[in-house]
């Protein structure tokens, strides 16, 4: 019996222990459980059915907890807890738990409400954690904040402070720059006025001496000179002097000035200086020449040309600018020039008028310096300067001085698009003469940009560009009607009809036209020209389609009296009748070039004699015989004559062409036929000669050098190339007769000697020798 | 051909055409202005000049009459002293007084080519000389102090290092 029976009531106790209901009550329970039947109620009924049949043969039957249960399925402990029992056989109220329950009890309540204050205990202290966690975080915030703050109000003091030293700074500095400003003035000043003291006394010391009073102290130590220095160019009137001095370069100005006290004078006149030319002597000018002379004559030079000086640098730009009164700067192919040299010289040159940057390296920074310093720039040249672009030009012509401008030279400046042109239009609108030379790409639109802007261009050139169109010069002419001079070239697109526009725009104005290499242009052309009245030069070298109708239209109109200059080079088909109408209408003529005209026949060039105005005549590789030049020889006018390349000259022809006896310059190479002989009648008569070529001459010996070495002292130019039969010997000729040579060229003449040729060197300023074989162009 | 009269400091009297007289800007000016009338036989006083170096100037009007002016080039020619023309360097080829004498008719008379040409002779006479060239070419002396001329040796140091 597991049960307890305790406060139970006895009899029922009796009888549920006489009964062993407790017992039987847990079997079946414990079978129950363990068995799980599909149905409890058949499986109760049998097992109480059987346990009456045991209990019928034997009232003390065992009763064990698991008698119901087969032994396979048989638990180790007892499924029913004993408490359960008592809980079900718990009839009576007063039943009091038994220790062991309140003990259980006890500790179970004792755990329950452990583990509820361990929760309640858990949260508060997660909780609290939290609360720290936060309150640390926003310490730190503050922290941080509270650092910031700190830092913000150092940051503003420290500024004010920094202001306060800056403040203080600039004011100290302005005191010292002061103070220092006064007291180099008055040094300056004071040494200015030494200078001049000194100066006056000089000069006053001079005019005695000019005017030959003695002097005490220095009579005796000079005694003659006081009178004696009175030379001619001393007496001459200072302005005469001084153009003397003129033609010399510097060189020879600094030994004038080392000659004598009154010379001295004449050569420190700041009119010659007021003009420094470097250019002459490009390539062993240094900084220290430059800078010495630019220190000296910085307040009056006027006038600064550095064409090509290869060996100066920044230095000299720096010198440059010390030259407030320049005007005229010519720094043409210096290597040395650069955006930065360009703002140090128009930083100081304010007022240049005239500035040359042709062959330099210059961007579009210089360009826009100039548009803002330079304000004054009349005369601009930036031709083939490949490193400036269309910015720079309309950054030129937005300053208020691009109006100014009249002359502009952007030869060569392929870069330029016909953006670049409208810029220039439009800031550049007075421009009187455009220089457009070399720029292939050159389209009717930039022409069209300019001729929109600009009514006042006179020069116009654009010497090989061949895309323009006669559109665009019938809009050019049209709007500027005051075209004096208009120079073109290689132009295949151009016709008769732009001398059309030409004639009809500016018939007054004409004057001067350049238009070679044209081979579309026709006689046409010429019958519009005639219009323009007053022209005077003439070129049509190379314009291949001109006929003698042409030539007559032109010369025969108003033209012809006034005509002065006229090239026809190359024009074949301009024969006779061309000539005898330019013999009869053209009384001004004196320039006159028909070089390969091979239509001239004797008749013409008979004429060309008889033309009294012509001093210079060109008939290069005409057909021209010894009898027509006797026609030429009675004309006593003709001082330049090129004969070149006429073949069938002979000795005679020579001696004819000798009677014009004030012939300068005569050109006979490569006429194949002329002797010693010829030279020596030309030589005999024509001592006036100063240019001589006579190159490729072959029959020519020694002998003709030694002739005309002894009567031509003037010659200036001698040439000779290509003579084999020459030697040393001529040189030793031309070294003793012609003193005033300058250019001596000996190309080609080989038997002559190097060393020979060395000592040549030294008489004469230029020999130009090579001493190969003549090239095929000899025919040797 | 109209011509005028023209008389020299030493009385001699020089007739010539118009045309040639009037190359001098003085002559030019004094006809335009004195309204001078060509078919007067009052001759034109000239007191600087003398009848023989009057002479040589109306030879060289005579020459350069009718010169053409220079061919029309763009290119701004450089200053050249050698570009006398043969002619002109014949006719000055004359002792140095007269040639002093011809400047200073040239610039009395304001013949622009004589001057030009005359001054151009001179001074292709100082060109590539050395001071004491110089001295000799003109008869000068030279009259600096020792200190002077070491002071203008100093000036012109930059010419020495060439």
């Amino acid at each position: 019996m597991a049960a307890s029976m305790r406060g139970i009531n006895p009899e029922l106790k009796k009888y549920l222990k006489d009964h062993r209901l407790t017992d039987i009550y847990e079997a079946l329970l414990t079978g129950l459980a363990v068995m799980t039947p599909k149905n409890p109620y058949e499986f109760l009924i049998y097992k109480l059915k059987h346990l009456d049949e045991l209990m019928s043969k034997d009232k003390r039957v065992e009763m064990r907890w698991d008698m119901f249960v087969p032994e396979s399925k048989k638990p180790k402990e007892k499924i029913i807890a004993e408490s359960n029992l008592d809980y079900i056989f718990n009839f009576d109220e007063n039943i009091q738990p038994t220790e062991e329950m309140i003990e259980k009890a006890y500790v179970y309540y004792n755990r329950k409400l452990k583990s509820m204050s361990y929760n309640a205990w858990m949260q508060y202290i997660l909780r609290q954690r939290r609360k720290h966690a936060l309150e640390r975080a926003n310490c730190a915030k503050a922290d941080i904040h509270y650092k910031h703050r700190i830092l913000r109000v150092q940051l503003k003091q420290w500024m004010n402070w920094v202001k306060y030293r800056k403040g203080r700074q600039r004011v100290a500095f302005n005191k010292i720059e002061h103070i220092f400003n006064v007291s180099v003035s008055r040094v300056i000043f004071e040494a200015w006025h030494h200078v001049t003291l000194e100066a006056k006394t000089t000069r006053e010391y001079f005019e005695r001496l000019e005017r030959g009073e003695n002097m005490d102290d220095e009579s005796e130590m000079f005694g003659k000179s006081t009178g004696e220095a009175r030379d001619d160019l001393s007496m001459l009137p200072r302005h005469v002097a001084i153009k003397i001095l003129s033609h010399l370069d510097l060189y020879d100005l600094a030994n004038c000035s080392c000659v004598c006290r009154s010379w001295k004078v004449i050569a420190q006149s700041s009119q010659l200086w007021s003009r420094l030319d470097f250019s002459k002597m490009r390539h062993r000018v240094t900084d220290l020449t430059t800078t010495k002379l630019l220190y000296r004559c910085r307040p009056y030079l006027v006038h600064l040309n550095l064409r090509g000086c290869d060996l100066i640098t920044n230095k000299t730009f720096w010198s440059v600018r010390e030259c407030r009164n320049l005007q005229d700067l010519n720094l043409s192919d210096c290597y040395a020039v650069n955006d930065e040299s360009m703002r140090v010289i128009t930083e100081g040159c304010k007022i240049l008028l005239y500035l040359n940057l042709s062959f330099t390296e210059i961007s579009d920074a210089t360009l826009r310096l100039l548009g803002k310093n330079s304000m004054n720039l009349q005369f601009l040249s930036l031709a083939y300067c490949h490193n400036y672009t269309d910015k720079g030009l309309s950054m030129l012509s937005k300053s208020p001085g691009a109006l100014k401008l009249a002359y502009l030279d952007i030869s060569g400046c392929m870069q330029i698009t016909p953006d670049g042109f409208r810029y220039l239009a439009d800031g550049c609108s007075n421009l009187q003469s455009i220089i457009l030379n070399d720029m292939p790409t050159l389209s009717d639109e930039c022409l069209n940009s300019i001729a929109s802007k600009c009514s006042r261009i006179r020069n116009f050139s654009a010497l090989g560009v061949n895309q323009l169109t006669d559109e665009a010069f019938k809009a050019f002419s049209q709007k500027n009607k005051r075209l004096q001079k208009v120079k073109l070239s290689q132009n295949p697109k151009l016709t008769d009809v732009t001398f059309k526009h030409l004639a009809k725009n500016c018939t007054l104005e004409v004057k001067y036209l350049c238009i070679t290499d044209c081979y579309t242009l026709t006689d046409s052309a010429l019958k519009w020209i005639r219009d323009c009245k007053y022209l005077t030069v003439l070129n049509l070298a190379n314009c291949v389609r001109i006929s003698d109708a042409g030539v007559k239209a032109i010369v025969e109109s108003s033209v012809g009296p006034k005509l002065k200059e006229l090239n026809l080079t190359n024009c074949v088909r301009v024969g006779d009748l061309a000539v005898i109408a330019i013999h009869k209408r053209c009384q001004s003529l004196s320039y006159l070039s028909l070089c390969y005209c091979d239509h001239i026949d004797h008749a013409g060039i008979d004429l060309l004699g008889l033309i009294y105005s012509l001093t210079s005549l060109d008939i290069t590789g005409c057909q021209c015989t010894d009898q027509e030049l006797s026609a030429l020889g009675h004309s006593s006018k003709i001082r330049y004559l090129t004969l070149s390349e006429c073949e069938q000259i002979t000795d005679l022809g020579i001696q004819k062409v000798a009677q014009i006896s004030a012939l300068e310059y005569l050109d006979i190479s490569h006429c194949d036929l002329l002797t010693d002989s010829g030279i020596k009648n030309l030589a005999f008569c024509c001592r006036m000669l100063t240019n001589l070529n006579i190159s490729g001459c072959k029959k020519l010996t020694d002998h003709s050098v030694q002739y005309i070495s002894g009567v031509c002292h003037y010659l200036l130019i001698l040439s000779l190339n290509g003579l084999l039969g020459l030697s040393d010997k001529s040189l030793k000729f031309i070294k003793r007769g012609c003193r005033r040579l300058q250019v001596l060229n000996i190309f080609y003449c080989c038997n002559m000697t190097k060393p020979a040729v060395a000592k040549m060197k030294r008489y004469v300023p230029t020999v130009n020798f090579s001493d190969e074989l003549p090239p095929s162009t000899f025919s040797y | 051909m109209p011509s005028i009269k023209l008389s020299s400091s030493d009385g001699e009297v020089f007739s010539v055409e118009v045309e040639i007289a009037k190359q001098s800007n003085t002559i030019k000016t004094m006809l335009e202005d004195l309204g001078m009338d060509e078919e007067d036989d009052e001759a034109v006083p000239l007191p600087n000049v003398n009848a023989a170096i009057l002479k040589r100037v109306i030879q060289w009007c005579t020459y350069h009459k009718d010169d053409p002016p220079p061919p029309e080039d763009d290119e701004n020619k450089e200053k050249r002293t050698d570009d006398i023309s043969s002619w002109d360097a014949d006719f000055l080829k004359v002792d140095q007084g007269t040639l002093f004498e011809l400047i200073l008719a040239a610039n009395y008379l304001d013949i622009k080519g004589l001057l030009d040409v005359t001054c151009k002779t001179v001074a292709n006479m100082i060109k590539g000389k050395s001071p004491e060239e110089i001295r000799k070419t003109f008869n000068i002396k030279n009259d600096f102090t020792q200190a002077e001329e070491d002071q203008v040796r100093r000036e012109n140091e930059w010419c020495e290092e060439k």
